[in-house]
């Protein structure tokens, strides 16, 4: 009997149902489109056994489902509340409140069953179409990939999972809650609240704090770049910080703006903006946890897009900074002193390289060392322990000029000068004005120090010097530099055939390394192109899925409340608010409730955007800074058209039952 | 007197096909300006069908309803809405105080509706507070009131607007004998003193013979009538008994 009465109410009651059959629909598909890519052969492939990369993803996932399960846990309550009237009804009729969870849990059976399934229909082409992002992402090509098994169990379990959670929230509810609260509502008492002046301070207050922890986390990034400087811990204290003061705001806010707002009667008195403010501050002083909730959700979504997108973006402007060259050899870029027994012969290696690609010009280079320390000592790093056997290298300004000048910089002329020449900012920070050393009789002077130049040998610094400086100088580190002809080839092959077993280490410390005396710029393409994909689909995902919930439960915490909100507009409209009125009320209601959250999260692309313009700056990526801007409103702009979309859904629900 | 309110074999129908119920039947009937009436019925009668058409909730299958010289049959939504707004005042039985509003929020609402100026609208909520004696009570919220205050509050609402008939749909019937006595009172009082019209739907004889007419109502027809004329209350209550259980004993088939 109770079956066939739940299949009776989900008919009666698919319109309440809409959202929540539409949002569990989206959430299966989403995950289980992730899950399959999580578990795919293709991801495998493209991987390239990088286990990390799913170590994180699967991470994500499991994060994902448990705010997910959290959130329609409260959305099955939400529906729950909706027809509280109803199951009042059914307790004065003498069933027991087993028998009415029952029925619940029927309905929400059949819902979570109509929604698996509308779910993986839709994820069938939803992981086709991530795949195939992320096929083209990491320039692979697009080919029909199966459905995963192990995917499709993940999924169930987590879907099993939110069905659970659901039904202890529900019936944790329906536990406790009194047959008169189910048939009249819950006594909601209005309050005025007191001193909402000092609301309005705190606000500030939290605003501030806010603005604080984002110059602080744009100067940890800058640190963390520049300087090498910065802890996980920091950024974890500030981020938390951050939440905790969006958190206040929203309550300060409840308290403070619409209560101001209530006391200027010249801007109440207007039609019906007592009824909207009064109804915004019971809905928004009840909820201001979970709208504080949802804007660091939401605003985390914005955030991590963003920043993704910057990464992605920025990609190839970083590849030409860490390789200015297709290839680069180094001879022994860890300076060792040792004889490498299985390295392969240059000639060799130029041989394996010719079969992918002709080379077109090579320009040898090389690194020198007077033996001393006249430059590290005054490092900041000179006195640590790690960097004692480190002495000072220099590259004759023929060979570096012959490095720069083909990729468009200047000429640099030293007369008995030396420029340091680095990418690690905290050799910035060292004083060399006053340092001078001295070779074969000459003494050098500091002309300059720069970071403009892009890597050409992995080393913290080195200084160009006059040709006839290096002449006395002991040569260490030999490279060749090597244009090849245009056009892509697979750099993933090329490296494995210049990789080589090299054995380290002494007696039984000896171990064997896989090894290559090359690095390819193409190689760091691809493998870059498999981080950015992965960061950028789970971006991608966890933004739609936050969002998702966001506005799911917005939407069904709205429509929960419309038992009241139509017996409030029904007096609305014998009062004489004809229907525009009404409506006007509903939105301007409505409209604020769902807006505040996303709001935050829409404000806050303005910094995050600010912090991603130093953020490249810092990173050297000055044809990057003209995207960032667009980046941020185009995620905005995305995220604001979904937004609006499903509040247009929730609001023609709304009116369609409230306005008469 | 001038009448406010004419209504001319006016007929109310539910339902379609063959399930179709004649909720009134051609009624016909008048109130004068300041005038303060009565409808009476047993349940199913059709009092409340007759109230809602008369407030423009529902609309009249057919007939003419005329309200200060306006014709309601020929009225769109918007027109109807800026009427009731304008030209009712509405006291129900359960209040229907905005429980999120204070009372002087509750109060000001039909003005704030008709975007009517703050000076005159807080002018208008002191007249009609002063009046009512609630003035003390405008900064509290609906639940702080008693039964009865609310229902005062409810008054001073249908009031501010100056309504040109201030209808109550059994306006007593969410309380106690002694706050119905306190109501009655000031319906007498915004009837005399501020020669509101009033016509109030009710089925408590004692709540009846406040008003100076009462209509009865049987099967959607008016059945009879009783004028308060030179009558004591008390008299006016002896002759809504009577006409009450003459209605009563026509009904009843033993």
């Amino acid at each position: 009997m109770f079956f066939k009465l739940a299949v009776r109410n989900v008919k009666r009651q698919f319109t309440n149902y809409l959202i929540y059959f539409m949002t569990v629909a989206f959430t299966v598909a989403l995950l289980f489109a992730v899950n399959n890519v999580l578990y795919s052969d293709a991801l495998l492939l493209l991987l390239n056994g990088e286990s990390d990369l799913r170590t994180i993803l699967t991470w994500m996932v499991a994060l994902v489902g448990l705010v997910v399960a959290f959130v329609l846990s409260h959305a099955t309550s939400f529906m729950l509340k909706l027809r509280r009237r109803e199951f009042g009804t059914y307790l004065t009729l003498g069933m027991q409140r087993g028998d009415i969870l029952r029925i619940f849990l029927f309905e929400a059976l059949l819902i979570c069953g109509a929604a698996l399934g509308a779910g993986l229909v839709l994820s069938l082409f939803l992981y086709q179409g991530l795949l195939a992002l992320v096929m083209r992402m990491t320039e692979a090509a697009y080919a029909f990939s199966g459905y995963s098994l192990q995917g499709l169990r993940i999924t169930m379990v987590v879907v099993a999972g939110i069905f659970v959670m659901a039904l202890l929230v529900s019936s944790g509810y329906l536990r406790k809650v009194s047959i008169h609260d189910l048939l009249h509502g819950e006594k909601k008492v209005e309050k005025a609240v007191r001193h909402p002046v000092c609301w309005a301070c705190v606000m500030l207050a939290a605003v501030t704090v806010m603005a604080g922890c984002l110059v602080s986390l744009s100067g940890q990034i800058e640190a963390l770049i520049r300087e090498s400087r910065g802890s996980a811990g920091s950024l974890i204290l500030v981020m938390g910080m951050f939440a905790l003061a969006l958190m206040l705001f929203h309550v300060a806010l409840t308290k403070s703006v619409v209560f101001l707002l209530l006391r200027c009667r010249r801007f109440r008195i207007r039609g019906s903006r007592t009824f909207v403010l009064r109804q915004l501050s019971g809905s928004l002083s009840s909820n201001a946890l979970m709208h504080g909730s949802l804007a660091f959700l939401l605003t985390f979504a914005v955030i991590w897009v963003n920043l993704s997108f910057i990464i992605k973006g920025g990609q190839a402007e970083m590849l030409e900074r860490s390789y200015p060259y297709d290839a680069t050899y180094c001879e022994d870029r860890f300076f060792e002193g040792r004889e490498q027994e299985n390295a392969i012969p240059l000639a060799e290696c130029e041989r394996r390289i010719e079969k992918y690609r002709a080379i077109l010009k090579k320009i040898p280079y090389q690194l020198y060392t007077t033996g001393r320390r006249d430059l590290y000592e005054h490092t900041c790093w000179s006195k640590d322990v790690g960097y004692a056997g480190l002495v000072d290298l220099f590259m004759p300004a023929g060979d570096f000029n012959a490095l720069i000048e083909p990729l468009g910089y200047e000429k640099v002329t030293l007369v008995d000068e030396y420029l340091i020449v680095s990418i690690d900012g905290r050799v910035g920070m060292t004083d060399f004005g006053s340092v001078t050393f001295a070779e074969a009789g000459k003494t050098y002077r500091f002309r300059g120090y720069t970071e403009e130049y892009p890597t050409f040998c992995q080393t913290y610094f080195f200084a160009v010097v006059p040709d006839e400086a290096a002449a006395s100088m002991e040569k260490v580190l030999s490279f060749v530099a090597y244009d090849l002809e245009d056009g892509a080839y697979d750099g993933m092959a090329l490296r494995k055939e210049l990789t080589y077993p090299d054995v380290t280490g002494y007696g039984d410390r000896r171990e064997t390394r896989q090894r290559s005396d090359f690095f390819l710029r193409e190689y760091g393409r691809q493998l870059d192109n498999q981080t950015s994909a992965v960061i950028v689909a789970g971006a991608l995902f966890v933004a739609a899925v936050f969002l998702l919930m966001a506005l799911a439960i917005l939407a069904l915490k709205m429509l929960s409340d419309l038992m009241e909100d139509r017996r409030r507009y029904e007096v609305l409209f014998r009062l004489g608010a004809d229907e525009r009125e009404q409506g006007r009320a509903l939105f301007g209601q409505t409209f604020f409730f769902f807006l505040l959250p996303f709001g935050s999260a829409m404000v806050m692309s303005i910094p995050t955007c600010m912090i991603g313009m130093r953020t490249v700056d810092a990173l050297h990526m000055d044809g990057m800074a003209g995207s960032v801007p667009v980046i941020a409103s185009v995620t905005a702009s995305a995220m604001m058209g979904l937004y609006l979309m499903y509040y247009g859904a929730a609001y023609l629900v709304a009116r369609r039952a409230v306005i008469r | 007197m001038r009448e406010i309110l004419r209504l001319t074999n006016v007929t109310k129908y539910y339902g379609r096909g063959s399930v179709v119920t004649k909720a009134l039947d051609g009624i016909s009937f008048g109130v004068r300006e300041g005038e303060f009436a009565a409808i009476m019925g047993a349940s199913g009668s059709g009092k409340s069908t007759l109230l809602n058409v008369i407030a423009t909730i529902d609309r009249a299958s057919s007939g003419d309803i005329c309200i200060r010289g306006k014709h309601l049959s020929g009225m769109k939504e918007k027109e109807l809405a800026a009427f009731r707004r304008d030209e009712l005042g509405f006291i129900f039985q359960e209040y229907n105080l905005l429980d999120t509003l204070t009372i002087g929020e509750n109060i000001m609402l039909p003005l704030n509706l008709k975007r009517e100026a703050l000076r005159k609208t807080e002018e208008e909520l002191e007249r009609v507070a002063a009046a009512l004696g609630i003035k003390d009570q405008l900064g509290k919220f609906p639940w702080e009131l008693s039964g009865g205050q609310r229902q005062r509050a409810a008054c001073a609402r249908a009031l501010i607007t100056a309504p040109a008939l201030v209808l109550a749909d059994e306006p007593t019937g969410a309380l106690d004998s002694r706050n119905s006595r306190l109501l009655m009172e000031t319906f007498a009082m915004m009837h005399e003193k501020l020669q509101a019209t009033v016509l109030m739907v009710t089925h408590d004889p004692v709540v009846g013979s406040y008003a100076e007419r009462v209509l009865f109502l049987k099967d959607g027809q008016i059945w009879s009538e009783v004028n308060r004329g030179g009558r004591t209350r008390k008299e006016m209550y002896q002759a809504i008994l009577s006409a009450t259980a003459a209605l009563g004993g026509e009904t009843d088939v033993f």
